[in-house]
């Protein structure tokens, strides 16, 4: 066998196998018509290659003249086809070019048919022979070309002129492999075109001695057409093939997702604003009470939550441009207030290219038990029976309870959103700093305001006096403070109270205290009354001596004078321990309240026959306080010495010594040689309505007290290593005080 | 006769020597019992005029005394205060008269002629 009977049923083989193998390409994907173009290429191809081996092989003229002309008909659906798929399949090239080409082709057809034998010859007059290599030989036709042949040349020019066209067209394809392909597809098309378009015109002219071959090129454009096929089959496996690998991944992933969002309690949600179509995971429908059908309208969604809330969601979509964020709690409905149930959810917002949102993505899961703790808490503050303030870290009050409504004077909840430093301020009327935050970030709670006057400010305008401590509360999120104020106006009026009680009890113990030295006072006062009247009847007798001894006269009246001058002290004295005056704060020393006392005194210690023996310090020992409290106290301790000895029958003595102590303090002490003290140690005798005497209220000693502390000093009893009780009183001196 | 007046205090004193001049008395004062004591003599016609409200000694010692020395001189006790404790002490000294403070010249002028007998020359 000759290898041309070989090689050309090889060939015509090749383009059988490749249609059949498009036939059934295109039986797979039956939406893809592209396969059955490419069955025609191939097909036509293997009818030109029989053809052609048959025009090879040809005996006599008319039977090419014959083959010849069939041969235009598949050669025709050949290039139509070739047009087709580069301009349908490819996307290049301009239709209205191709539609030309294929004008041009159906022409020669056409013209083929019925003109001469066929297109290429009028007739062929003889057949030549050619040896071909291998001992072959081939025949190839001699004759007269057709006039209409130049119809063929059109519709070859036509033909490349939209292959090439289409070439420039490639270029511009985005794709840089894609881009490749089609060039080499288009330019190998381009060359196999050319060189059939030449081979036939050069052979048909009798220019080449050679046969008319077309089977090669039409077998090389179908096989190029096969690489563009195969290539994309190739891509769309690949494609698939990721696609597949891809899908597997986001599988996965979704896998995940949904197993860290269930065990986060919370489930998916995305709401697509342009379609109005919400998508929920089953987590997410469960906490909105919703059944898990997995995508919903915007108002079934909507209507799932509570009708007050049902306004922040709708207002989610009109968010403004450049909220890319998106957070909520509401409840959802069928729920009371207290009872109900409440979602949280938080996402994403995607924008439009004009800014408008699209689409929000995110978590949605129930919060119910977060928010019964939140409201148990909130329920506490309420029952706290203070006045309290939740306080975030720019110092805004997040939350008020009835308590401190009440004490403010504003309507429930109406304090929510102001400002702390408007409500309480320091007592120099400034804002309370809020740089507190920083100190109060190791949780302890400080009370500020203690020993410090802090003002608060009603809604009506009015101030008072209040305390207020400060407990921060660390959370992740926040940082908050509870704000604990106390009214103290109620308590500052009973202090007040207080310190007026106190010194109208200093004062009527005073009085007691004259009380008691009535007798000596009496005595005091009887004395001079004495000499006058004694100096009186004296000068009346002088006066009706004859002559009148007016001498005797003048010295009696400078007398009475005196005495009376010397009442009048009494007087003085005793109006000045009568007084209700507040404490005074003057520089007082201590020996001259010591000798007032005494002066005071004077003949009641006689008429109880004690004696007084007095050591003062040599200088001056300043305090700093109220003389007449403090001739108070000392006259209280010396009658109660006085009263502790009075069973006692031989002398009486009582000791006073005024001394500076240790660390620079006055002392003063009062000594007895009384029964002394039952119980020495303890602080009972201050007890108040503590007393030995009979008739006696039980005060003095704890008014003494009083006072002391009130001078910033101290006063105890002791007993004697021998006999009686010293009474101690210890006062810090001016110098002291300084320091 | 002479009249010894005891008692502590500078101007009451002054003023009864005043007022015993006045009568044309003669009077001897003394703050205190014990200087009185050192000083007096068996008068005549003499009586005393004791404050009994006085410091340290008290009016027995002085009466105590007054009976040691042999003398036997009629007292009167003046007093600043009126009540029962110092009438009792009074009448325990044996005194023979109680005046409290202050006195009226008259009553004292008639309680020392009633102790002492003697008749005072009486006002012009």
């Amino acid at each position: 066998m000759s290898w041309i009977d070989t090689l050309w049923p090889v060939m015509n083989g090749a383009s059988l196998a490749l249609s059949l193998i498009y036939f059934c390409v295109w039986l797979k994907q039956r939406n893809q018509p592209i396969s059955l173009v490419v069955v025609a290429i191939a097909l036509t191809s293997a009818a030109i290659g029989i053809i052609e081996h048959d025009l090879l092989r040809a005996s006599t003229p008319e039977h090419y003249e014959v083959f010849l002309r069939w041969a235009h008909v598949p050669f025709a659906i050949n290039l139509i086809a070739v047009i087709y798929f580069v301009n349908r399949h490819l996307k290049l090239g301009r239709a209205w070019l191709g539609n030309l080409a294929i004008t041009a082709r159906l022409l020669c057809v056409a013209a083929n048919f019925t003109t001469g034998a066929n297109l290429n010859f009028t007739k062929v007059t003889s057949l030549d022979r050619i040896p071909f290599p291998g001992g072959e030989y081939v025949v190839f036709p001699v004759g007269t070309p057709n006039p209409w042949l130049v119809l063929a040349q059109i519709a070859h020019a036509l033909f490349i002129a939209f292959l090439v066209d289409a070439f420039l067209s490639a270029r511009k394809i985005a794709n840089a492999n894609n881009r490749r392909r089609a060039l080499f597809v288009i330019a190998g098309l381009i060359l196999f075109v050319l060189a059939l378009w030449l081979w036939t015109f050069s052979v048909v002219m009798g220019l080449v001695h050679a046969p008319l071959l077309f089977e090669p090129f039409f077998l090389l454009v179908l096989l190029i057409i096969s690489y563009e096929m195969g290539s994309e089959v190739l891509d769309s496996a690949e494609t698939k093939r990721q696609l597949l690998a891809a899908q597997s991944d986001l599988y996965k992933n979704r896998e995940r997702m949904d197993i860290a969002l269930n065990a986060a309690g919370v489930g998916f949600l995305e709401w697509d604003f342009t379609t109005g179509k919400v998508m929920l995971s089953e987590v997410s429908s469960n906490a909105l009470g919703l059944a898990p059908k997995g995508s919903y309208t915007c108002s079934e969604f909507i209507a799932a939550f509570h009708p007050e809330d049902r306004a922040r969601i709708e207002k989610i979509p009109e968010a403004p441009a450049d909220v890319r964020e998106f957070a909520f709690e509401c409840r959802i409905s069928g729920s009371g207030y207290y009872d109900g149930r409440w979602v949280g959810s938080r996402g994403r917002v995607d924008l439009d290219t004009d800014g408008s949102a699209i689409r929000m993505y995110g978590v949605l899961g129930d919060i119910t038990a977060r928010k019964r703790t939140d409201e148990k808490f909130q329920l506490v503050l309420e029952a706290a029976p203070n006045a309290m303030l939740v306080v975030n870290d720019d110092g805004v009050i997040t939350f008020s309870n009835w308590y401190a409504d009440t004490v403010f004077g504003y309507a429930r909840n109406e304090m929510i959103g102001m400002k702390m430093g408007m409500l309480i301020l320091s007592g120099n009327k400034k804002t309370i700093e809020l740089n507190w935050l920083p100190n109060l970030s190791k949780s302890s709670t400080q009370v500020i305001g203690y020993g410090r006057e802090l003002i608060g400010l009603k809604k009506d305008g009015a101030e008072f006096s209040l305390e207020a401590s400060f407990s921060p509360i660390p959370l992740e999120t926040e940082a908050l403070s509870i704000v604990t104020v106390v009214d103290i106006t109620e308590r500052k009026r009973v202090e007040q109270q207080i310190e007026l009680s106190r010194i109208e009890l200093a004062h009527l113990s005073r009085v007691a205290l004259i009380a008691e030295l009535s007798g000596s006072l009496a005595h005091e006062l009887n004395q001079p009354l004495t000499a006058i009247l004694s100096n009186a009847q004296a000068g009346i007798r002088f006066m009706n001596q004859t002559p009148p001894n007016l001498a005797e006269v003048n010295v009696s009246l400078v007398n009475i004078v005196e005495s009376d001058k010397r009442a009048g002290d009494v007087i003085r004295r005793l109006r000045a321990m009568l007084r209700k005056e507040p404490m005074l704060s003057k520089e007082v020393d201590i020996n001259e309240v010591v000798e007032t006392v005494l002066r005071i005194l004077g003949s009641d210690l006689a008429l109880r026959g004690v004696e007084v023996d007095m050591q003062l310090m040599p200088d001056s020992a300043i305090v700093e306080g109220d003389a007449i409290q403090l001739q108070q106290v000392i006259l209280n301790l010396i009658i109660n010495g006085c009263d502790a000895m009075k069973g006692l029958t031989g002398t009486r003595k009582i000791s006073i010594v005024t001394a500076r102590s240790s660390d620079n303090a006055i002392e003063v002490k009062i000594s007895d040689i009384g029964a002394g003290l039952t119980t020495p140690d303890s602080d009972y005798v201050f007890e108040p309505f503590v007393t030995s005497k009979p008739d006696g209220m039980g005060l003095g000693l704890t008014i003494c007290r009083s006072i002391m502390q009130a001078h910033r000093g101290r006063l105890w009893l002791t007993n004697n290593t021998e006999r009686g009780a010293t009474s101690h009183m210890l006062l810090p001196s001016c110098e002291q005080r300084d320091t | 006769m002479v009249i010894y007046i005891i008692d502590d205090d500078d101007a009451v004193r002054t003023g009864f020597v005043r007022l015993m001049s006045s009568a044309g008395i003669k009077s001897l004062a003394y703050d205190c019992a014990e200087s009185f004591l050192a000083d007096v003599k068996q008068e005549t016609s003499a009586c005393i005029l004791l404050d009994i409200t006085m410091p340290r000694m008290t009016g027995p010692e002085v009466q105590a005394r007054l009976n040691a020395m042999n003398l036997n001189l009629p007292v009167i006790t003046i007093s600043a205060t009126d009540d029962e404790g110092s009438r009792d002490t009074a009448r325990a000294l044996g005194a023979r008269m109680f005046l409290s403070k202050p006195i009226d010249d008259q009553a004292l002028l008639d309680a020392i002629r009633w102790v002492t007998n003697t008749p005072i020359p009486s006002k012009k």
